[in-house]
């Protein structure tokens, strides 16, 4: 999952952008609000991590600004305001959740996990396609019952494509939510992370479409 | 001096004074209608009197001879016995008040031929024509007394003063009660018109004690208010609105201050827990110094914070004449721990990074002002120029007196700050441009908060101005 990260603390970011990407997200990391808004408008990101009280435009204002033209990234803002007043300011101007600082990683993860969740309108963390199965919140991947061993770069492509089944996702769509602007992209990185994944779980899980891209198949309802 | 009970109490001095003012007003219309009263029956009376007198004249006014004395003394008796005996309620026949009159006939040499039983034996006044009054039994008697040429007799008629004196109580308590049913009827009045007059005071300040910290809303201006309370309302509410803007001021300050201590809390929360999951030992000890680095930078925060809460009016009255090179020594001392070169006769500090810079007119220059905080002002002014210039660059001192100040400009060639934000500059928790810094050059944001308050203290000035090609120039001007 690709997510942005928009805090101007030199040490928080730094510290959340490594604990993030321990976690299988890429994060890009925006110091203010105006950077942040420039990279809204040319990438896709998956979730979006906001400060409320940045230099510039805060957090809050520039919430309603994105939030005024349409974008609807899920959010989750970090504040360091606890009066109901903030929160309810906070989650009006169109966040998704709150975290109060300072936070346990854990949390905020989880926190992270019910967003994405709601977004992709599962009621847990257990994603189950056909043979396949995974673990959200542990990342345990099972196939037939039988555990895989994934790379991270895997886990996220596979991610992105079984939380749109049926669609196809471009190879640019793809390496958006993989890459962040500091990775270093190998043409066909993204080939040999679709070949090893076909080769982990089953040739034809995952399919391509000549010109257009990759799709996981929609499982049919089976009728008992 | 403590104020008097009445003073204490608008409601208590205007029922007080107003109804005092209505008591003497009674009491002067009741002795001037008393004086004219007395006046007035007394005339009536001394009239009738004398219309007796004359009367009695007219069948006594004849030569001696022709008059029968002891005849004259028992009809004179009889006639008037005849009425002494009854009882007190005036009936057909006459008033028991007949005995509070008296006649007495006296000849030339001084003897008493006739008198009625209500009269002394001796004269009751003098033989002289005319009014006059007598004591006899306790009371005062008022006289009329007539010569009769003819037999050269004299007549004295006297009449007893309180039958004058129950009249006049009479005709006063008439005239008068009147005048205490309307007194009564104004006292009435008067409290209610007190009460009621007070009453938007009372408004007022029950809307104000519904107000608190949380609930500053202006008191409204209701049409009950009366025009005269308008401005005082006015003057309420404008000081509402600043206390609400004080108090909002605050707020935000908190919240700031919240954010400030919590985002490096996280941060080491953070790097804490990534320490503590990573199994690589080069890794631990990188997040460890992480930590050290975030804690060292919230002590500087809550040092800050504590120093500009304890800026206070009162530590100016500890005002010396101070050296500024010796103020610059100190300081940067307190700053860096070390000065690295300080060559004797020379104007230049070299620290670990920064040279700076002074010439010998700052060398000269005494100021007179609080050394400590000075001290703190220096520091802060030096820190930020190091944190925002490039290592190795130099860091200026100038200073200039004129009539009024002693202008004294701390000029760095770091990358300045943009035009539209020079106005932030001073602002609690606002940082200069945030692309250029590692975590260990973001300051607290306070610094300059602190400068602008001590100079405040000081009554001097503080001026931001942007340097060609590159750099900012803190200016102060300290009253000189």
């Amino acid at each position: 999952m690709r997510l942005l990260l928009v805090e101007d603390d030199i040490m928080l970011g730094e510290a959340l952008q490594e604990a993030m990407s321990l976690h299988q997200y890429a994060v890009d990391w925006m110091k203010d609000s105006e950077s942040a808004y420039r990279a809204l408008k040319h990438e896709h990101f998956d979730l979006m991590i906001l400060d409320v009280g940045l230099p510039g435009m805060d957090g809050i204002s520039f919430l309603k600004k994105i939030r005024h033209e349409k974008n609807i990234i899920p959010t989750l803002i970090l504040t360091a305001r606890d009066t109901l007043l903030d929160k309810i300011s906070g989650l009006d101007a169109g966040a998704d959740d709150y975290l109060l600082k300072p936070f346990e990683l854990d949390e905020l993860l989880a926190r992270l996990r019910a967003i994405s969740r709601r977004l992709t309108g599962r009621a847990d963390n257990e994603i189950i396609h056909g043979d396949l199965q995974i673990n959200t919140e542990t990342q345990h991947t099972t196939y037939k019952g039988n555990p895989l061993s994934l790379s991270r770069r895997e886990y996220m492509i596979l991610m992105k494509l079984l939380e749109n089944p049926g669609r196809v996702l471009s190879r640019e769509q793809l390496e958006q939510s993989l890459y962040t602007w500091s990775d270093d992209v190998d043409s066909n990185a993204l080939e040999v992370h679709i070949h090893h994944l076909r080769k982990k779980i089953a040739p034809e899980f995952i399919r391509t479409l000549r010109g257009f891209g990759y799709v996981i198949d929609k499982i049919p309802a089976t009728s008992t | 001096m403590k104020s008097h009970w009445i003073q204490t109490s608008l409601k208590r001095f205007f029922i007080v004074t107003l109804l005092g003012l209505l008591g003497l007003s009674i009491l002067i219309t009741i002795l001037i209608t008393r004086h004219f009263a007395v006046q007035q029956v007394d005339e009536v009376y001394d009239a009738q009197m004398a219309q007796t007198n004359r009367i009695l004249q007219s069948f006594l006014n004849r030569p001696i001879d022709e008059l029968d004395y002891e005849n004259l003394n028992t009809t004179l008796l009889a006639a008037l016995n005849n009425f002494t005996n009854g009882d007190d309620e005036p009936s057909r026949d006459g008033h028991p008040y007949e005995n509070k009159l008296a006649i007495q006939l006296w000849d030339e040499e001084g003897n008493l031929l006739v008198k009625t039983p209500t009269a002394p034996m001796y004269l009751l006044s003098p033989l002289e024509k005319g009014y006059s009054t007598a004591h006899y039994q306790q009371h005062k008697w008022h006289t009329f007394t007539q010569y009769m040429p003819q037999n050269k007799l004299w007549i004295v008629l006297a009449e007893r003063e309180d039958i004058r004196g129950e009249l006049i109580e009479q005709s006063l308590l008439s005239a008068l009660s009147g005048l205490f049913a309307a007194a009564l009827f104004m006292s009435v009045c008067l409290i209610w018109i007190i009460h009621r007059g007070l009453q938007p005071l009372n408004h007022i300040s029950q809307q104000l004690a519904e107000r608190d910290l949380d609930k500053l809303t202006s008191l409204s201006i209701a049409d009950s208010i009366p025009e005269e309370l308008i401005p005082v309302v006015n003057s309420i509410n404008q000081l509402m609105n600043r206390v609400a803007n004080a108090v909002e001021i605050e707020r935000r300050f908190l919240g700031d201050v919240a954010h400030e201590l919590r985002t490096p809390l996280s941060a080491l929360k953070l790097n804490t827990q990534l320490g503590l999951h990573s199994t690589n030992l080069e890794q631990s000890k990188l997040q460890l110094e992480k930590i050290l680095t975030g804690i060292n930078r919230s002590n500087r925060l809550i040092q800050q914070l504590l120093t500009l809460a304890r800026l206070e009016p009162k530590a100016l009255e500890e005002k010396t004449s101070i050296n500024l090179f010796d103020l610059l020594i100190q300081s940067t001392q307190e700053l860096t721990d070390e000065i690295v070169d300080r060559p004797s006769d020379s104007y230049s500090l070299f620290l670990l990074d920064h040279v700076i810079q002074c010439d010998e007119t700052f060398r000269q220059t005494h100021i007179y002002a609080h050394p400590l905080l000075m001290a703190v002002l220096f520091r802060n002014l030096i820190d930020n120029a190091c944190r925002y210039s490039p290592k190795g660059s130099c860091i200026y001192l100038t200073v200039n007196t004129n009539q009024q100040f002693i202008v004294i400009s701390v000029i760095d060639n770091g990358p300045g700050i943009s035009r539209e934000k020079l106005g932030s500059l001073g602002k609690r928790f606002f940082r200069g441009d945030i692309e250029q810094k590692s975590a260990d050059q973001s300051g607290s944001g306070l610094g300059l908060s602190i400068v602008t308050r001590i100079i405040e203290l000081h009554q001097g000035q503080l001026e931001f101005l942007a340097v060609e090609p590159q750099g900012l120039e803190v200016r102060l001007s300290l009253p000189g």
